[in-house]
């Protein structure tokens, strides 16, 4: 698994596809685009946990925190998450 | 915004008195995922609002039903909570020389001039008490430039225990330098001490700054060329609760006056605050033993990037095993160089190239990039220093102005500033300032090599 540390520099909610998109990274023009998807075939624990990591990351944007966002090595797809104290 | 009938309404636009109306709608026929991610989409509006930032919202042409959203785009960024006393720093891209800090609330303007400004980052080593408690506009203006102001909520405390300065590269595991308040100290006698340093926290927050200019402001740009200093991560460490055991000290004396990192310990007192580093700055505050000191990185075995010297294979390993260290007074001398010094050293490697100080003559044994020896002290300095991946490099004849002392079998690569002393030699020599000081045309493109390396891992 890797994992992309940073800050929440963009974060954008598209309802019709249940996904959200958020770039991470040092500064608004250093970012890595990841995405929070529920699969429609998702449970609704599943689904449910991923819409709390589009709340936490969402929490962590207006804080400015950092987060670390754990997905695939070529996978784009947020599949854990990480906010630390600070 | 206004919940009614299933509906949320959200009034988007510059002022209170212009907005255009939208909505959210829940319908009944909604799929499970979309009520639940129109429901995140409320959130970021409802955090918008409460945060003053900016939202874009997408609809239909000559429609209002709110089909996504997400946070304005701003041009800077600030960087975790602005707590008075506590390190802040603002990114962005192109930020000119000589930005400041402007905080606004209704009633009060106040600037603050940065510790430090890069291209992408404007760093605080202590934010005043000055700025306003409550909610501020922060923007960075020089001359005519100005970017967009940001909301951002000042507290008065506390300060934070670990602090990511700046996060580094997107990725995982981006090179990162550690800036850490030493807890305790192994004395001469052996005994554990505690290190004055954390009763200090403003004199840490000082030394930190001091660094930060140090590897990124100097003269010497081996590190910020290129503007590759905006990969790299920049982590302070400041704990007030540890106690001075085993674990938490970090450094050691030796006789006379030094202080030297204690290298074992530093990765598993890292991982304890989810960090880890390449390079790990020791502050401490004795007032014994306040010459600095450093260690080499023993880098992983694998993976690296090949190199030869003298036609012999070595490796610029990606990762550290041991992360190189250095130990610095949190009372270092500001004129000069110690914490780019010390990080020359640091950065190098134990066993495929050491760079040592060249203000001692030494003696032959590992492998040093930056040194070698006559056979005789009275035989000639040879022209070549040595062949880098195929190059050749020359010898400083001179010893950088400085001449070689007579008994001296040592000899260096020519520097880069023939008429300064080499950043690794004495550069409190310098005619004029040391911070004008440069390594040498062999270990400038050798860091930047073993650098690279690392960065692009």
């Amino acid at each position: 698994m890797a994992e992309t540390t940073g800050i929440v520099q963009q974060l954008t909610i598209v309802p019709g596809i249940a996904m959200a998109c958020i770039w991470i990274g040092p500064t608004p023009t250093n970012t890595e685009l990841l995405f929070v998807l529920r699969e429609p075939a998702a449970s609704a624990a599943e689904g449910a946990f991923a819409n709390s990591m589009v709340d936490a990351l969402t929490a962590a944007a207006v804080a400015r925190r950092e987060v670390v966002a754990i997905h695939g090595d070529t996978s784009a797809r947020i599949t854990a998450l990480r906010v630390g104290p600070v | 915004m206004m919940w009614t009938a299933g509906i949320v309404c959200v009034g988007v636009g510059s002022s209170p008195s212009s907005v255009e109306a939208f909505f959210v709608r829940f319908s009944g026929s909604d799929t499970a995922a979309e009520l639940a991610f129109k429901r995140n989409l409320v959130t970021v509006l409802v955090s918008a609002q409460i945060a003053s930032y900016p939202v874009e919202v997408v609809h239909p042409d000559g429609g209002g039903e709110i089909t996504g959203a997400g946070f304005g785009r701003l041009d800077i960024c600030p960087v975790g909570p602005a707590i008075h006393n506590d390190f802040y720093g603002i990114t962005g891209s192109g930020i000119p020389a000589g930005a400041q800090l402007v905080f606004e609330t209704l009633s009060t303007t106040v600037t603050v001039t940065p510790d430090l400004v890069r291209p992408q980052w404007v760093f605080v080593a202590a934010l005043p008490t000055a700025v306003p408690i409550g909610r501020n506009f922060v923007r960075l203006e020089v001359g005519g430039w100005v970017s967009n102001s940001v909301p951002v909520d000042v507290s008065a405390g506390p300060a934070t225990v670990i602090r990511a300065l700046y996060s580094g590269a997107p990725k995982s595991q981006p090179y990162t330098i550690a800036l850490v308040a030493n807890a305790g100290i192994e004395t001469e006698a052996g005994s554990l001490v505690g290190d004055p340093l954390l009763t200090n926290r403003a004199g840490f927050h000082d030394a930190v700054g001091f660094c930060l200019r140090s590897l990124l402001t100097a003269s010497e740009d081996v590190v910020r060329q290129g503007e590759w200093d905006r990969e790299i991560r920049f982590v302070a460490i400041f704990d007030a609760t540890l106690p001075s055991d085993d674990a938490n000290s970090l450094v050691h004396e030796l006789t006379p006056n030094v202080m030297e990192t204690r290298r074992d310990r530093l990765t598993t007192f890292l991982s304890r605050y989810g960090e880890r580093a390449d390079i790990v700055l020791v502050i401490h505050a004795s007032t014994t033993h306040d010459r600095a000191s450093a260690w080499f990185t023993t880098d992983a075995a694998q993976p690296g990037t090949p190199y030869s010297y003298d036609g012999i294979a070595h490796v610029h390993g990606h990762f550290a095993s041991t992360p190189g260290s250095a130990a610095l007074s949190v009372n270092m001398n500001r004129r000069g160089l110690t914490p780019l010094h010390e990080c020359g050293h640091a950065i190098s490697d134990f066993n495929n190239g050491r760079i040592v100080d060249l203000y001692v003559d030494g003696t032959p044994g590992a492998f040093v990039v930056n040194k070698k020896f006559r056979a005789q002290s009275a035989d000639a300095v040879p022209p070549l220093l040595a062949s880098y991946d195929g190059t050749n490099f020359p010898s400083d004849q001179q010893r950088d102005g400085l001449g070689y002392p007579a008994g001296w079998k040592s000899y260096h690569p020519a520097p880069i500033d023939a008429t300064r002393p080499n950043v690794m030699d004495n550069y409190w020599l310098a005619f004029d300032d040391p911070q004008r000081c440069r390594l040498d045309l062999l270990i400038h493109p050798w860091v930047r090599d073993r650098l690279r390396a690392k960065l692009m891992r």
